[in-house]
């Protein structure tokens, strides 16, 4: 591991959280081994003052039937012992002789038990015991140092300090641990979205599978890759699309200029190839014409023209418009309308998602085909649909018919703009409405379905 | 007419100011917003042509303007392409009619003539009268040479805007606004299908022929001479 990446550990947040509880559990344990502390070294030394405070009693005892002389003996001689350390003792008379007994005097009139810091042999003593005056003004009392308080006293500090240590290392190597497991997932990230960066859209977050927070943010992430992608494959194929679609009349326009320059001889002439060119030009500019209206409804800048209106009255002025047309053409037309159905929406840019359907069937059907204009409406949602029972789109191509300039016709030469359809979704896509392509056996049936109340 | 035409490019606005002027009309031209309220509200004139997008003040607020002055001359809007909400609030502004840029100059031509001639048409006749054609617009009857003419729907709305404007050139473009309420450019040949079917009701079996075609510019109505 270089310095770089422990550093880079040292600063991430799992890190930081890491050492925060670290250095929480760390006070907390301190607080409990001072408790455990100070409960421990009392309990010792209570015991050892019920041992020694009894000793006093015996002695007291001797004394009252031996009196002093009594004492000096009973403390002679071999003396007991607490947990290896010897109980010692200090009897002095009336009068403040001592009588017997190597406790330091210092404890003298203690009553009860005590607890006493003093020197002894220039080096500092702490005695703990208990002391007892009786009738005679004697004093009598037994201690001993209170070393087994203080061996207990440091073998909790010594317990404390290593387990507290190999703790405060446990989490600090788990925090590192957990940081570089986190920086390797988010470093993962990075590294994708430096892919992307570059221009390899491709690029995905490679998932662990453990579905933790982690995984879901990957997988939006993913997801997001995903619309993007596909957002601008769609550019692009539209990009290439226009240029194609601008090239080729283009290129056309140009020719017929040229031909003319060369070749002009009449006003007849000039006049012909002046129609055709402006016509070319008409064209481009409907393709023009089509792309910012598609544009412009996208951007969702209309909603204010919504108001609701009679959308059966709106299909039976349009059916009465097509069925003229159909009939020139050749095609038969029926309406199947149902009256009095209300729609909120834009009035007009339904009635031109309407038109266009109309329009498509009549211009992509072969004459004698039957279209039918249909309306259901319910509760929830009111269909509009356009059938026909002409040759129909293959399944595996009906997506794809929404999509700007594309045509089923791939040499391009069939009539339109190549963005009816587009149009019909962007229109849709502000009614919140879908667009359905099915097959109608024979046929196809191409269906706008609007949810009647449209929120905001 | 005397005509001001508000438009900031040159070109265009030249090349509308030649074309109107060939017609016999007087064009004055204003480059910006500001020169084209400061001349609206002062000159006299029969009508205003006001482009959309204007350096200064932009053409809706001159509209607006203009109206909120108390000045009733009629506005013909021009909008940019694909521009539509442009259109709604143009009318809303107080335009009189508006225009989608770029435009074929018949169009402009046939547009400027029937704002021009609105001040003159009889308010809203209940009966049309051309030659021996007769619509009643509340009847809703249609009939000529004392026969009666039975029309669908559409059909009467388009003869009834036709002789409404007899003698005028009505482009393809203002029957589709105006008769079928249509403000894009359809694909299939709706107002030619019609208007043949129309022919066919109103003029076949007469001697003289009352709907006639203008080539390259849209139709006219008018009694024979």
């Amino acid at each position: 591991m270089s310095f770089a990446r422990l550093g880079e550990i040292l600063r991430s947040t799992s890190f930081r959280i890491a050492v925060g509880y670290t250095v929480l559990f760390l006070a907390s344990f301190a607080a409990l081994g001072f408790a455990v502390h100070e409960i421990a070294v009392n309990a010792v030394r209570r015991e050892v003052v019920a041992i020694v405070a009894s000793e006093v009693t015996r002695l007291a005892r001797v004394h009252e039937r031996f009196g002093v002389p009594g004492l000096a003996a009973a403390t002679s001689g071999q003396a007991p012992s607490i947990g290896g350390e010897t109980i010692r003792f200090l009897v002095v008379d009336g009068v403040g002789r001592a009588i017997a007994g190597d406790l330091p005097t210092a404890v003298l009139g203690r009553q009860g038990a005590f607890l006493v810091t003093t020197e002894e042999n220039g080096e500092p003593v702490r005695l703990v015991g208990a002391g007892l005056r009786v009738d005679d003004g004697t004093y009598i009392a037994a201690g001993q140092s209170d070393v087994a308080a203080a061996r207990t006293s440091k073998a909790i500090r010594d317990a404390f300090f290593i387990a507290s240590g190999i703790a405060a290392a446990v989490a600090l190597l788990g925090g590192v641990a957990v940081s570089r497991a986190a920086l390797g997932r988010i470093a993962r990230i990075h590294a994708t979205t430096r892919q992307i960066m570059t221009g390899d859209l491709s690029a995905r977050v490679p998932l662990r599978g453990a579905n933790d927070e982690i995984d879901r943010l990957t997988q939006s992430i993913n997801g997001m890759l995903e619309r993007i992608q596909t957002l601008m494959g769609d550019l692009r194929h539209v990009t290439v699309d226009i240029a194609h679609d601008l090239r080729t009349p283009l290129g056309r326009l140009r020719q017929q200029l040229e031909e003319a320059q060369e070749s002009m001889t009449s006003a007849e002439q000039f006049r012909g190839v002046n129609e055709a060119a402006i016509s070319e030009i008409d064209r481009l500019l409907d393709v023009f014409a089509g792309l910012m209206r598609i544009a412009e409804i996208e951007s969702k800048a209309r909603r204010e023209a919504f108001a609701p209106f009679d959308v059966s009255a709106l299909l039976v002025d349009l059916g009465e418009t097509y069925a003229a047309v159909a009939e020139e053409a050749g095609h038969r037309f029926a309406l199947e309308v149902p009256p009095g159905v209300m729609l909120t929406g834009d009035r007009a840019l339904v009635a031109q998602a309407a038109a266009n359907l109309i329009e498509n069937a009549l211009r992509h059907t072969p004459a004698g085909t039957r279209i039918v204009l249909g309306l259901q409406a319910d509760d929830r949602q009111v269909r509009f649909s356009v059938t026909d029972d002409g040759p129909g789109i293959p399944a595996d191509q009906r997506e794809d018919v929404l999509k700007p300039f594309h045509r089923l016709d791939p040499s391009r030469t069939a009539s339109g703009n190549g963005l009816g359809l587009a149009l019909v979704k962007a229109i849709a896509g502000l009614h919140e409405a879908s667009v359905s392509l099915s097959n109608a056996s024979p046929g196809l049936t191409v269906a706008l379905t609007f949810p009647r109340q449209i929120l905001g | 007419m005397k005509i001001l035409v508000v438009e900031d490019d040159a070109s265009t606005a030249d090349y509308i100011a030649r074309g109107l002027k060939e017609q016999g009309h007087v064009v004055d031209k204003a480059a910006n917003g500001r020169d084209g309220l400061f001349l609206a509200a002062g000159e006299g004139y029969d009508l205003l042509i006001v482009d959309r997008m204007l350096p200064g003040v932009d053409g809706l607020k001159l509209v607006k303007t203009v109206r909120g002055a108390g000045v009733e001359t009629p506005v013909l809007f021009l909008t940019t392409l694909g521009g539509l909400d442009d259109r709604v609030a143009g009318l809303e502004a107080g335009a009189d009619d508006y225009l989608v840029k770029p435009f074929a100059f018949a169009e402009l031509a046939a547009r400027v003539n029937a704002l021009g001639r609105r001040a003159s048409r009889p308010v809203q006749d209940t009966v049309l009268r051309v030659h021996d054609l007769a619509l009643d617009r509340l009847k809703r009857t249609v009939e000529r040479a004392g026969q009666p003419i039975t029309l669908q729907n559409q059909e009467f709305r388009l003869l009834e805007y036709l002789m409404s404007r007899a003698g005028e050139v009505v482009t393809r473009t203002m029957l589709l606004e105006n008769v079928w309420d249509f403000h894009f450019d359809p694909k299939t040949n709706i107002v030619e299908t019609h208007m043949s079917r129309l022919r066919g009701k109103v003029d076949r079996g007469f001697d003289a022929e009352l709907i006639h075609t203008v080539r390259g510019a849209g139709y006219v109505l008018r009694a024979p001479r």
